[in-house]
């Protein structure tokens, strides 16, 4: 009897602690959460003004974005720098990655440094750089300069997560070819690519992402170029209406399809690769 | 076909393009900021001299500095708390929670710096329920200040400090926590003596990396300050991009770097927790 109060006390004590850390745990979560919800919401309104709806729902924001060519030029813009930023990273960056991963060699964390710095480093300051650099060559203010600082900007997606699927490839696949006579390339098109290939879809889907999301570059290198975020932007100084919340879930959307896709075909890839080798 | 068999003329051909092309396109940019910041007239340094000695200048350094110290504190000791819980969640539960701190990143960061807006703003959900409450008979003013910029930039930066705890935290062995148990140590001690030293350093160098993202922010200050919480990311776009004031622009630029840099270091010595993307 003697021993029960303090451990009564004790017990209560925890539970005390369990709930306070689920609260804020909960909470956390919420707030989390939040721009998703309110932007989903947001994109719903029947009203006029970007504001969480109060009464009826309507799709017509999604019409709006979809009928208005000043958002379908942007949107083209977006697409097409994104598609090339995505494509110019791959060519530069998976030839290094292979590299990186499957040799070692002095100077080879300069390179990985280099290609892993965007990442991190203040964008701002880049993009000064940039900028300077763009305007002595007198190409700032095009498509081509948004898309160079681009693919500086989404190589470091291209060097992890290729790199990662790099690895995930047994090396004696390749030597087996080689010895049989087939070419470097023979090796890369047959070999590697399609073991790499989820790894290669993953890279490309973040680096679409980032370049089409991507401000702080285009507002300095830009010039006239408007892409979708420098058209938000550019409405933020007016008056901020629905599309932009219509937009967004939209974007949200295709880029989680194409990454459910993406795990879906690197899960009966692995199959198909399980049923080879047994 | 075997004309690139020696390893090392493989290695150099497979570099050298994106070699070539970051030397070109992130190196020589930044060294020309550099170069920028030092001035021809009156002397070398004359740039930073300007700006060390202009108030306002300092004030904006001082304001980046401030705002980055409270968003690593806050974010960090939010997702301290957050990966304890999900520690303890149940095995099933785990990867929904992870799901739910990755999915903002769909949306982008200028998009989920709009979103606070109709929360937050004259008209938003906040004001609204608070009159309708009774609590205030005017709308107040929640947004374009430093706690909208901290709440903004402390809701983008959470998954950057919550995926490097909660590998941590699961990297801990239970079994020294569950003898420490068997050992008599009450819930307390056990966390105080054996988990927090565990994972101490790792907290430490997340809410460093965290402090050098923030001080790096350009978008969410600049949506949620409304012009009127200038940090110096934006102050460095202003006097480059918009006055063409390149010296006292680079020489801003370059003490941002230093500022980072300076924290990654000092982050990477505290043992490094596995670095996280992150895009501004």
């Amino acid at each position: 009897m003697t021993q029960s109060r303090p451990h009564q006390r004790r017990r209560v004590l925890h539970i005390a602690a369990d709930s306070t850390l689920a609260f804020v745990g909960i909470v956390t979560l919420a707030f989390i959460l939040m721009p998703v919800v309110v932007v989903f919401a947001v994109s719903l309104t029947a009203g006029e003004s970007f504001a969480i709806p109060t009464g009826a729902l309507s799709l017509r924001w999604y019409g709006e974005l979809f009928g208005d060519a000043h958002w379908r030029h942007a949107f083209f813009n977006s697409v097409a720098i994104g598609l090339l930023s995505t494509l110019g990273a791959l060519v530069l960056g998976l030839p290094a990655a292979y590299a990186a991963t499957r040799y070692s060699y002095r100077g080879k964390f300069v390179v990985e440094g280099l290609a892993l710095s965007p990442l991190l480093l203040p964008t701002v300051a880049i993009a000064a750089g940039q900028y300077l650099l763009l305007a002595k060559l007198s190409i700032s203010g095009t498509m081509l300069a948004i898309v160079l600082t681009h693919i500086v900007y989404v190589m470091p997606f291209v060097f992890i997560i290729c790199g990662l699927g790099i690895a995930a490839i047994d090396p004696q696949l390749e030597a087996a070819a080689f010895s049989l006579g087939a070419s470097r390339w023979t090796i890369f098109r047959r070999i590697l690519l399609p073991n790499m290939l989820p790894s290669v879809i993953a890279a490309a889907l973040l680096c679409f992402v980032s370049s089409f999301d991507e401000l702080v570059l285009a507002l300095f290198v830009g010039g006239g170029v408007k892409t979708v975020p420098l058209t938000i932007l550019g409405e933020l100084k007016y008056q901020l209406k629905p599309t932009i919340a219509a937009l967004s879930v939209s974007l949200s959307l295709f880029t989680v399809t194409a990454a459910s896709l993406a795990i879906l075909l690197m899960r009966r890839g692995k199959v198909k690769l399980g049923a080879v080798v047994s | 076909m075997k004309m690139l068999s020696s390893p090392a003329a493989s290695r150099i051909a497979l570099n050298a393009p994106l070699v070539l092309f970051l030397a070109l396109t992130l190196v020589v940019p930044l060294l020309g900021i550099v170069v920028f910041s030092f001035g021809a007239e009156p002397h070398l340094l004359s740039n930073y001299v300007q700006v060390v000695s202009s108030r306002t200048y300092m004030r904006v350094i001082g304001m980046t500095l401030l705002l980055g110290v409270i968003v690593a504190a806050t974010t960090t000791a939010l997702a301290f708390l957050f990966s304890l819980w999900v520690l303890n969640l149940p095995k099933r539960w785990k990867p929904v929670v992870i799901a739910c701190i990755v999915l903002p990143f769909f949306i982008s960061y200028l998009v989920r710096a709009l979103s606070w807006m109709p929360v937050l703003g004259f008209n938003g959900l906040v004001n609204r329920s608070l009159l309708a409450m009774g609590v205030i008979d005017a709308p107040l003013t929640l947004i374009y200040n430093p706690l909208a910029v901290v709440l903004g930039t402390a809701n983008v930066l959470f998954p950057v400090a919550a995926l490097p705890l909660l590998a941590a935290f699961h990297k801990v062995d239970r079994r020294l926590l569950d003898a420490a148990k068997s050992l008599g140590a009450s819930r307390w001690t056990t966390f105080k003596r054996i988990f927090l030293p565990l994972v101490g350093r790792a907290t430490l160098s997340t809410s460093i990396m965290v402090f050098a993202i923030a001080t790096g922010f350009y978008i969410t200050p600049s949506v949620l300050g409304g012009g009127k919480v200038l940090l110096a990311p934006n102050l460095i776009e202003l006097l480059i991009h918009r006055r063409g004031e390149w010296g006292s622009g680079a020489a801003l630029s370059v003490i941002l770097l230093l500022i980072f840099l300076a924290s990654i270091a000092l982050a990477k010595r505290l043992g490094t927790p596995r670095q996280r993307r992150v895009s501004r």
